[in-house]
Parts: structure tokens; sequence; C-alpha cells
């Protein structure tokens, strides 16, 4: 049994059926648009309730609705009344038709129908995940990363600059580490001490110029001062990593899906191109020059 | 030399003095550079500050699947937080988070989890079932026919074949693998935390009592369980059982967020179990066993307290909520609001001897379009479908309509490394905080020994633990019965908006038995002068509401202080949280209403928004 209806989900026939039956599903009802009558009562708009608030609880909003003064049925009456003749009128100037993002909706509906439908068979080799890692290499770098720690002298204070200077003979001199060098300095609001961030992730805290100039940064001593917004920096360069590919094995997962993706799109295209088959196209007069040998 | 040995000294002390460093010598150059370039090594003893979203649904959520494929699936949501540029499902723009997240819980709601594109999919295994023949149907009949035949809305009230058959628990395990094995795929110890969890979605009645729950296990441990659901029982403690036997069986940890107490009618902080009966000591162990930290803010409004119940509170008028899921009024009664439940469990505690409300505080966003989006100017809306501007702006939604929801709510963690047990372990010790979006940092210690002078130290954190307890710790009395002493100091989100000021909020329980609060200012920016009551003029307003930009010319980068309560009493048990708020800022609505071409000044509701962070408590016992 289980077999047959597998099979029988593998048949283009039950796919083409299965897309009209979710597009049917996906858009909104349509309520009787040729005649001009409007029936409205009880069922029809406590569902107008539950669909307004995007909450279906029958039960609730019927009693709701049952505790509703007259008045205040009126209004959701007239709001029903309103929207359901705004629906119909619209659909009968085929504003659905002409309506390119209505258009445009219904097309990605059915692109990720068809998606969803070709997504559960697929089975990708490790080998197919590395090919697809080998032909996609740029969008897996990892960007340059720096590591450094910092002292700080506030910009408020007068001898800013002066107190920097000295300070860095002092650290220089006595070969100060990042954990005594703490003791040196004034508050700094954010960080003391960076690991492994990139220049994005540095450029709000301590101004892009700064973080330009940290990247190019010699490692494995004293420099500065470098100006920041804040203040003047003494900076320790602890580490530093260029922009680099990551070993195949770290992204693996993560590519997996993307050659995932990437198989499912590509199964999607063919899905509607075996749908072009069925379609005659016929090129106007006034098309224009078009390639010698047609697609 | 002398001075390079004093400074040695000390900071050996500092570091016998803080639990979690790891060494007792200042390392060596080379090791030096290694510690530091490890970003997951905690430095010098200070914990790193993390942010998260605790809190996230994608479209394997039934309510966010009902309306189509307007919301992310597992991996676009992922990526999205990471950092990644991801395509919106609903518009097929391309769209990017300003800064990636450094944890998430992606929190699907357990009942039905992944039912829905499964079966849009047509998914065999679903529609070999009675049940899944009869929604697939459904969904066919009447879109919105599915979702509501998912739903079980009383704690009695009996399932039917839909639910019956898929709930099946060969059905929902390989729907559960797959939010597991989505987690372990974006897992990245260091750089990226994913954490295992869903959401217990109890709402017996329309009460909301939804938990959400996250495991520090891995992706083998969690598929020796199934998600708890509304299905299985409506009771809290029953939610608390589930826990203690799943982590006997498996050695999985658990940690329970209520949210969206604003919305339980009194229920989420009511001095009463289930059944109605008052809290004794077994109950409130075994809540804090579980629920130590609270979500306060998110898209569905901030549950801190309301300006009904906080009269004295003139910033208690913050994103509230005025109405439940659908049209019906919430009603203000102490057990929907974070303050009044932590004063209770003051009461509580007085009467039992433990208080079973003794919790934490962070955001986090709830979102149900795959997007943990935290920024004002970058709202993607509730869900995908109010995701275009005029969709946000029109009542598409009803009580859910975007401009009536919040568009923020983060989760912040003082953590010794990014990654899953130590995220965890900041949970437990309710080393946490949370933001309406923002990214304040929010440093709050207290102690019995801080200087005035302290606030201006440059290792001011490495004082706060050695000299004090970080947020979410406890102070008892001192030999002396000195007033405590709490270190504070906020600093600015890099990308945003200058600091206003920085509050206490003292809860205590008097010695008449009485529940009382008091908001004291105790840092803030510019020159402004206290008046006698405490309180200080309003920092100003720098939005232009023609054009939604603000200027950071008023307010500061940074609000520090050492903070001394003036009217403590040594007999009295009380809670002291810090609340720091932002000067004002576009609120989201004005970004949509000026795109729109619309009068801001026909709106009504208020253009601009005070955002702020919410420190968890630190409580006094005497």
């Amino acid at each position: 049994m289980k077999s047959c209806i597998k099979n029988a989900l593998r048949e283009p026939l039950a796919h083409f059926a299965l897309a009209g039956l979710a597009l049917f599903l996906l858009l909104p009802q349509e309520r009787d648009a040729a005649s001009s009558t409007i029936q409205v009562g009880r069922t029809e708009l406590t569902e107008f309730l539950q669909e307004r608030s995007l909450l279906y609880d029958p039960e609730r909003f019927a009693k709701l609705y049952d505790a509703m003064s007259p008045a205040q049925r009126e209004d959701l009456l007239q709001d029903y009344v309103r929207q359901e003749v705004l629906y119909r009128e619209a659909k009968s100037a085929g504003l659905d038709e002409s309506d390119s993002l209505i258009r445009r909706r219904l097309i990605q509906q059915m692109e990720l129908l068809l998606r969803d439908q070709s997504a559960a068979e697929i089975k990708l080799s490790d080998a197919d995940v590395e090919g697809h890692f080998q032909d996609h290499r740029a969008e897996y770098e990892v960007p340059a990363t720096i590591s450094f720690t910092h002292v700080f002298f506030a910009k408020g204070r007068q001898d800013a600059d002066a107190a920097a200077r000295d300070a860095l003979a002092r650290l220089t001199r006595d070969d100060v580490t990042a954990t005594e060098a703490l003791e040196f300095g004034d508050r700094f609001p954010y960080r003391r001490n960076y690991a492994d961030v990139t220049k994005r992730a540095l450029a709000p805290e301590l101004g892009a110029a700064m973080s330009q100039a940290l990247f190019k940064a010699p490692v494995g001593k004293w420099l500065g001062p470098i100006a920041s917004d804040h203040g003047v920096h003494l900076v320790f360069v602890t580490d530093r990593d260029e922009q680099r590919l990551p070993e195949f094995a770290d992204v693996a997962p993560m590519v997996r899906e993307d050659a995932l993706l990437a198989e499912r799109n590509r199964r999607a295209r063919a899905a509607v191109n075996a749908r072009l088959v069925s379609y005659r196209i016929v090129r106007g007069e006034d098309i224009g020059s078009l390639p010698e040998e047609a697609p | 030399m002398k001075i390079k040995t004093i400074l040695a000294m000390s900071c050996a002390f500092v570091l016998v003095a803080c639990q979690q460093a790891s060494t007792t010598q200042a390392p060596e150059r080379g090791q030096q550079a290694e510690r530091i370039a490890n970003a997951s090594s905690p430095f010098m003893g200070e914990r790193q500050l993390f942010w998260g979203d605790t809190h996230l649904h994608t479209r394997n959520s039934t309510d966010a699947y009902e309306d189509g494929n307007n919301n992310a699936d597992l991996e676009t949501a992922y990526r999205f937080a990471r950092g990644f540029p991801v395509i919106h499902p609903r518009s097929g723009e391309r769209i990017t988070m300003d800064r990636p997240l450094d944890f998430l819980v992606v929190a699907d709601h357990a009942e039905m989890l992944g039912v829905l594109p499964r079966l849009a999919g047509g998914d065999p295994a679903l529609l070999a079932t009675q049940g899944g023949k009869e929604l697939y149907d459904l969904q066919r009949q009447h879109p919105l026919g599915a979702y509501r035949a998912t739903m079980k809305l009383g704690p009695n009230a009996p399932v039917n074949q839909i639910i019956k058959d898929l709930n099946a628990p060969e059905i929902r395990r390989t729907l559960w693998a797959e939010q597991v094995d989505a987690a372990e795929r974006h897992n990245r110890p260091g750089v990226f935390t994913a954490l295992i969890g869903w959401e217990w979605s109890s709402t017996p009645n329309g009460v909301n009592q939804h938990r959400v729950v996250f495991t520090p296990a891995n992706g083998e441990v969690a598929k020796q369980f199934l998600p708890l659901s509304n299905y299985d029982t409506m009771r809290p403690e029953d939610l608390w059982k589930y826990l203690r036997e799943t982590r006997a069986r498996t050695g999985a940890d658990f940690v329970a967020i209520p949210h969206n107490s604003n919305l339980s009618q009194g229920q989420m902080f009511n001095l009463a179990n289930t059944e109605g009966n008052p809290l004794d000591a077994a109950y409130a162990r075994e809540r804090m066993e579980w629920e130590r930290v609270v979500e306060v803010t998110q898209y569905k409004g901030t549950s801190e307290t309301h300006p009904a119940l906080s009269k004295t509170d003139e910033f208690a008028g913050f994103e509230i909520r005025e109405t439940m899921f659908g049209t019906e009024p919430v009603k203000i009664l102490d057990g929907s609001y974070a303050r009044k439940g932590l004063l209770a469990g003051l009461e509580a505690q007085a009467r039992t001897g433990v208080n079973p409300f003794a919790f934490g505080l962070i955001g986090s966003s709830d979102s149900h379009s795959g997007f943990s989006a935290q920024a004002e100017s970058e709202f993607y809306g509730k869900s995908g479908a109010d995701h275009f501007p005029p969709e946000r702006a029109a009542d598409k939604m009803g009580p859910m309509n975007a401009w009536k929801a919040s568009a923020g709510g983060i989760a912040a963690v003082w953590a010794d490394r990014n990654d899953r047990q130590s995220i965890y372990e900041a949970f437990r010790r309710r080393e946490v905080y949370g933001t309406s979006g923002p990214r304040i940092a929010l440093r709050f210690f207290g102690g019995f020994h801080f200087r005035a002078a302290e606030g201006e130290a440059r290792n001011l954190a490495q004082l706060g633990y050695r000299k004090g307890v970080p947020m979410g710790g406890e102070l008892l009395r001192s030999r002396s019965a000195q007033a405590p002493r709490f270190l504070i100091q906020a600093v600015k989100d890099p990308l945003g908006a200058n600091l206003d000021r920085v509050q206490v909020i003292k809860g205590w329980r008097d010695a008449q038995g009485k529940l009382r609060e008091k908001i004291f200012n105790v840092a803030w920016s510019g020159r402004r002068q206290m008046a006698s009551d405490g309180s200080l003029p309003p920092v100003g307003n720098s939005v232009d509401v023609r054009t939604a930009r603000y200027s950071n010319d008023i307010g500061d980068l940074e609000l520090v202080t050492v903070w001394s309560d003036p009217e403590f009493s040594p007999d009295l048990p009380a809670f002291y949280y810090v609340r720091v708020l932002q000067i004002p800022t576009p609120r989201h609505h004005l970004f949509d209403a000026l795109a729109l071409g619309l009068d801001p000044s026909k709106i009504d509701q208020p253009l601009t928004i005070q955002e702020r962070a919410w420190s968890s408590p630190i409580w006094y016992r005497p």
C-alpha cells in the first residue's frame, strides 16, 4: 500500500495534481464571485473574525460574536461586506490577472511547490558535496581576524598623548604582558581584549580608521599611540589570521545544505522545463533578432 | 621592577579569587597569544558578553505555516542568525542581519512540529495515516481549517483523529530529528551556539502558560527524547516532572523559560498551583530547578510591569500589549507582570521559606517569520504575513498587527565561553539580562565593600567578581548589617543610541508584610539636577519625525556608578534590578509611515521609543 502511494507520487501526473491542489489551497477562496448576492450569516462573520485576528478558535469566537452589541455586529458586517465587495470587484475587473504582484506570488508559490516536491528524494554523496565546495570556494572564504589587547587613554584627558607615550616606553621596556597591562591607562567602555574579531565587528567600537590600522599592524610588540573615536590606544597584536579558505571538513555540513539547495533548485528548473515541452511558443514577427540556434 | 611585582601579585590574587580563571600565573607571551587568540577562553576571569535569541519560530511551527510559505525554513533561520545573507521566502529580497547572533534556540511549537510543510510537500509517511489524510483534505477545503484542527484548546478537551495519528511517536521522531540535525549542523562552539529546544505551548482556555525549553545536550542525547507538547499536558507541574524524568533517563539538562506572562490573565506568577492550592516549599524548589529565567520582553509586548500596577514608575508604560491572542482584553493583574512576580516570590518565601519566583530576566523575539530581527529600522513583521509595510500599517493581522507588536527582544549572557554548556550555566546562574533590541552592555555587581572610586576603575569587572556577586546572585546579611553597594556599568550599543539613565528598581517586603517597590535614578547623562523627590528632567528628544533620524548629541556613551540603598533595612528581604534607558529613537512604525507617505502626526501611537535593558535581580536575604 505504502509503496503504491510512493510510486503514484513519482508520477508526473500526480505531481501536477498535487501542484494544482496546493495552488488551490494557497489561493484565496473564491466566494461565488459571479453573483451579486452576498450571503452573510453567523458562520461567515465568526470566520471573518478569526481570519482577522489570525486565531482559530471557533468556540471562543462564537461566544465573542454572540456577546457583541448590535452596533458592533453591524460594524463587523459592514467590514465584511466592504471587503467582500472589494474582492469581487477586483476579481471581475481582472485585477488578479493584471497585477504583477499577484502574478509573481503565484509564480513563486509554484516554484516553491515544485522545489518541495523534488526535495524529499535527493541523496547526495560525499563526493557530490565536496564537488560543490570546490566549485563555490569563494562563498566559503573566512574573513581576516585579529586578536589584540590595548591600553586606553581617554579623549577628555589633557595629557592623553604624553601619558600614552610614557606608558608605551614602560610597556616595551618591562615587556609587560596583556594580563599586567590591565593596570595601565583608563577604563575603556568596550572590551580591553579582542579575540578573533573581524574588521566589520571592530569598526563600531573603535572606529573605521583604527580598525584599518590594526589590520596592518605588526604582531608581537607594543605600538601606538593610535587614535580612535574615544581617545588614544597602545596596542599589542597577538595574532592575525588572513582571509582564508576553510578546511572542507569544517564546513561540510553547511556545504551539504547548499549542495542540496542547489540540487533542489536544479530539479525545480528541470520540472519547469519538463512542463515547457507541452507549450508551443510562438515568436512574434516583431521580436527582433535572436541567436541563430534558439535554445 | 617593584611595581611589576606588585602588579603581578595583585593579578595573581584576582585570578585566584575568580573561580572561572584557569591559571594563577601571568602567562608567557606565547601562551598569552594563544589565550587571547582563542575566542572561547575566558580572559582574566572576565566573563564575555554573548547575544542571542532563545525564542525563534520557523515555518515548522504550525501557526507560522498556516499562511503558506511566508516564513523561513530551519536552514534559512539559522543562516540569518549567523549573519549570512538569505532570501526572504515571501518577498524574494536578500536580507542580512546587521550583526550576527552568538547563540540561538529555534523554539518551534512542539504541537504538530514540522507537520504542515511536510504535508504540503506530499510526505508519504504522513499521508499514509488516516489523520494525515484528513489534515490534508482540511487544508484543501479551507486553508484555516488545518491549523484549527491541530489545536487542543482545554486541558481536558478530547483530541481528534488528526492529533492521534500525527502525534504518534514514530512520526514525531523523524520531525524532531530534523530540528535536532539542523541545530547540530549550525552549532560552532566558540563562534555560534545552536541550542536544541522547543516551545511547550500550554494555553488552557486561552490563558498563556507557554514555556520555551532548551537543553545544553548534543543531538545524540536529544534524539533520546521527544519534546513535551500541550497534547501531553497543560500543567506546568507536569512539564517539570517530564524534565526531571528525562534528565534522569538521558542525562540531558534543561532550562524552561516562561514568556508572555502579560497574556496569562494573572496566572504566570500566581501564588497558587494549577489546582488552586497555595504554593508550598516543594513547589517552589521544583519550579526553581527549571525556571530560573523569565522572558520579560518580546514581539508580543513587555511584561516588566504595567502603569496601573506601578503608579510611581514614570517609565512603566513600555510596549504594553492590551489584548490577548485575539481581541479579548488582557486583565491587568499582579500575576501577569515580572516585577509583581518577583515581589510575590518574597511573599511566598516569607510563608514557606522558599522563593518560587527568584527568576532572572531576558528578552527574546518570538518571531514567527524565521528571522530574529532586532532593529526598529529593519523589522520584518511578527510573521511573514505582515512583511510589507502596507500590511503592517493595515489591520491585516488584527490584534497581532505589526504596528502593535514590538520590534525586538534579545537575550544577553555573561558566559565563560560561547558554547552550549557555558550558556546553559549562565542561565542557571541567572547571569543574563534582556533588552528590547539594542546591544547595551550591562554589568551589575552587588557587594558590601565597593568604594565610590571603583566606578572609575579600569578593571571594573574584576573588582565586581572579586568583591561581590554578579547579576542573578544573592547577598546574605553582612556581619555588621551594612547596606549593600552596587557597582553598575552600562555602555551603549556601539551601533546604537546614547544612554539616558540607569535606574535601580528595588522590591521589598516591609516590616508589616506589605510588598513595596521603588525606582531610584542612580546615574544619568549630562548635567541634569535630580529633584528632591528623586526625579530627573527628561533627557530630551533628538528624533526628527519627518526623517526618522536621531542624533547622539544628547545622552552618554557610558554610565557608571557605585550605588548604595539609602533606605536599606538589614532585616527586610529585598531584590534589586537595573533598568537602563536609551535616549528616544524612532519606533519601527514611523519608518513604515514615512515610507508609505503617511502623516506621522495623525498616527495614534507614540512615534518614539526609549529602548531599554533589564538586568536580572540581585537578592538580599536577611
